[in-house]
């Protein structure tokens, strides 16, 4: 598959950069270590620790992955790839592998990080895993939305930035309810953050199995699936109009 | 009966309300190198983007190998080596990897054996597992040429391959492109140095503002003006409208085109006295004058009115 050899290729760069690859060591460590400093309640520090974990994916995917894209346009290197024999669906594959297996590394990091630590969590580890890595994959694909319209790497960046805040900020992820009989509470029910704090929510306060947030998955799925479809298309929109 | 493998009909693309291309057709066939000159902007780069299937025509129709590239894009491609005019390469791969990006995405069987064989003609062996980025600049256009070549396509397209290449760089690109040519493989050159399209070409196709305004071979281009000659006079001040009009009403002259302190007048061998008299009569002080046979540049301004622009080029 296509995909797989743009990614196998656009990885050995994370290898080969000793800075990037340092920062992709030290921030998940650090992160953890930072949390840890003061904290007492061993259910709130899992919980905290997992959904900042999956905020800061959130960001980064959707800046790393804008970055790349930009990157490649300047270079020159996008155009040789897209006169190549590779479908443009397979090329943002390709990108969005490349980043998922960085962010992957990251979360991995994390995991080793809490184990280290002896946090510990009612529920299962893969089913947190896993629910981190669903948040990955919907960053990248909100990422890739910004990547193939945003011309330069400092704008893909801001966007990226100000709008996983935003989408963060109206998820009202922690129910405080101060969206309570407002719009916004409406907005709240339908955005992805917010579905998925509550999948990573029940897994470490309640020990619930991935299995039981069907609804919440489906809509999660249906999110990454639509931001794939978007940024599909409007990436062949790009390449006929602007590149 | 041999089928082109471009085939490119009544063409145009435009972008709102600007047109850049406007009903062009013509047919690259196996073996020539066809060169597409004129000046930044006149709608080389749209051209080759509708031939790889980047952009859907607003109108007309093209075919390479006979398929449409916006529906078979994939089979198109990989029936395309492309050299783009900036080295577009990955600099924090290798040489070697570089090459087997290229070989593996192309679906190049034996993949070691090519990118080795590749390596030797571009003469990067020392380079082969060294990191793209500590290239030398002629190394980067070196495995630019390198990476169009890799999948051995019967197409080549060269988008302005030279320029801004210094005189060395520029020979180098030149021996590639003619052992293409040698190995009667079709190449569709994008240039605005008329020099290099006389030199490599087969046949022009002279483009200015998204039309073809002439096409043939160089020497069939040339000799549409073959009787003429040009004149080229450089004053020290500029000189008075009075002064080209008048040599612009003369029979024999067919073009005057002033740019600030030169004057370019392309005429019949038999109206150069006439012409010689004015330019004196006028009393101008004239720091040069000479007189040359045609050009392609005469040519395209011939058909144009406009001269094909020589930014970046460095003789």
């Amino acid at each position: 598959m296509k995909s797989l050899i743009l990614a196998r290729y656009t990885l050995r760069d994370l290898l080969r950069d000793k800075l990037g690859l340092l920062f992709l060591i030290a921030m998940p460590v650090g992160f953890v270590v930072v949390m840890n400093i003061g904290a007492k309640d061993m259910a709130e520090r899992a919980a905290t620790i997992a959904l900042v974990t999956f905020f800061f994916m959130l960001i980064i995917g959707c800046a790393g992955v804008g970055s790349t894209m930009v990157d490649m346009r300047r270079s020159g290197t996008l155009k040789r790839i897209l006169i190549m024999p590779i479908s443009k669906t397979g090329f943002l594959l390709g990108v969005s592998l490349d980043m998922f297996a960085r962010l992957g590394i990251m979360v991995g990091l994390v995991f080793v990080m809490m184990f280290a630590y002896g946090i510990t969590i009612p529920g299962a580890w893969l089913d947190l895993l896993l629910a981190l890595l669903m948040g990955v994959l919907f960053a990248l694909a909100l990422g890739l939305n910004f990547a193939v319209i945003s011309k330069g790497a400092f704008s893909t960046v801001l966007i990226a930035i100000v709008t996983s805040m935003m989408i963060i900020n109206l998820s009202d992820w922690n129910r405080v309810g101060r969206f309570e009989g407002t719009i916004f509470a409406t907005i709240a029910d339908h955005n992805p953050v917010y579905h998925l704090s509550r999948v990573i929510l029940g897994i470490v306060h309640e020990g619930a199995p991935l299995s039981q947030f069907h609804p919440e998955l489906f809509a999660i799925f249906l999110w990454i699936g639509a931001l794939f479809v978007t940024a599909v298309a409007l990436y062949r929109w790009r390449i006929e109009h602007m590149l | 009966m041999s089928m082109s493998l471009v085939k490119v009909e009544k063409l145009t693309m435009k972008f709102g309300d600007t047109t850049a291309l406007n009903d062009v057709t013509f047919a690259i066939e196996k073996g020539e190198i066809l060169g597409l000159l004129g000046p930044n902007g006149a709608g080389k780069s749209t051209t080759i983007d509708l031939i790889v299937g980047l952009r859907r025509p607003t109108s007309g129709s093209v075919l390479v190998y006979g398929l449409d590239p916006m529906k078979n894009g994939l089979k198109v491609r990989r029936a395309i080596g492309y050299v783009p005019q900036q080295a577009a390469i990955f600099d924090t791969l290798t040489v070697r990897e570089n090459l087997s990006l290229a070989a593996e995405l192309y679906g190049i069987p034996r993949i070691k054996h090519r990118v080795a064989a590749i390596i030797n003609e571009f003469e990067l062996e020392e380079k082969a597992d060294k990191l793209a980025e500590t290239l030398s600049g002629g190394q980067k256009h070196r495995l630019n040429f390198a990476l169009g070549s890799v999948a051995d396509s019967q197409l080549v397209i060269l988008d302005e391959p030279t320029v801004g290449l210094d005189p060395r760089r520029r020979a180098e690109a030149w021996g590639f492109i003619r052992r293409l040519r040698e190995s009667g493989k079709a190449v569709l050159l994008t240039t605005h140095y008329m020099e290099e399209a006389d030199e490599l070409c087969s046949r022009i196709l002279l483009i200015d503002r998204g039309k073809i305004v002439a096409q043939g071979s160089p020497q069939e281009l040339k000799a549409t003006l073959s009787e003429e000659l040009v004149a080229e006079y450089h004053f020290a001040q500029p000189p008075a409208c009075e002064l080209v009009d008048g040599i612009t009403a003369l029979p024999d002259v067919v073009g005057a085109n002033l740019d600030q302190l030169s004057l370019k007048v392309t005429l019949k061998s038999c109206a150069l006295p006439q012409v010689q008299q004015l330019v004196q009569e006028s009393k101008l002080l004239i720091r040069s004058s000479s007189e040359r046979g045609i050009t392609l540049d005469d040519v395209f301004r011939h058909y144009t009115g406009r001269e094909l622009r020589e930014e970046g080029h460095e003789k």
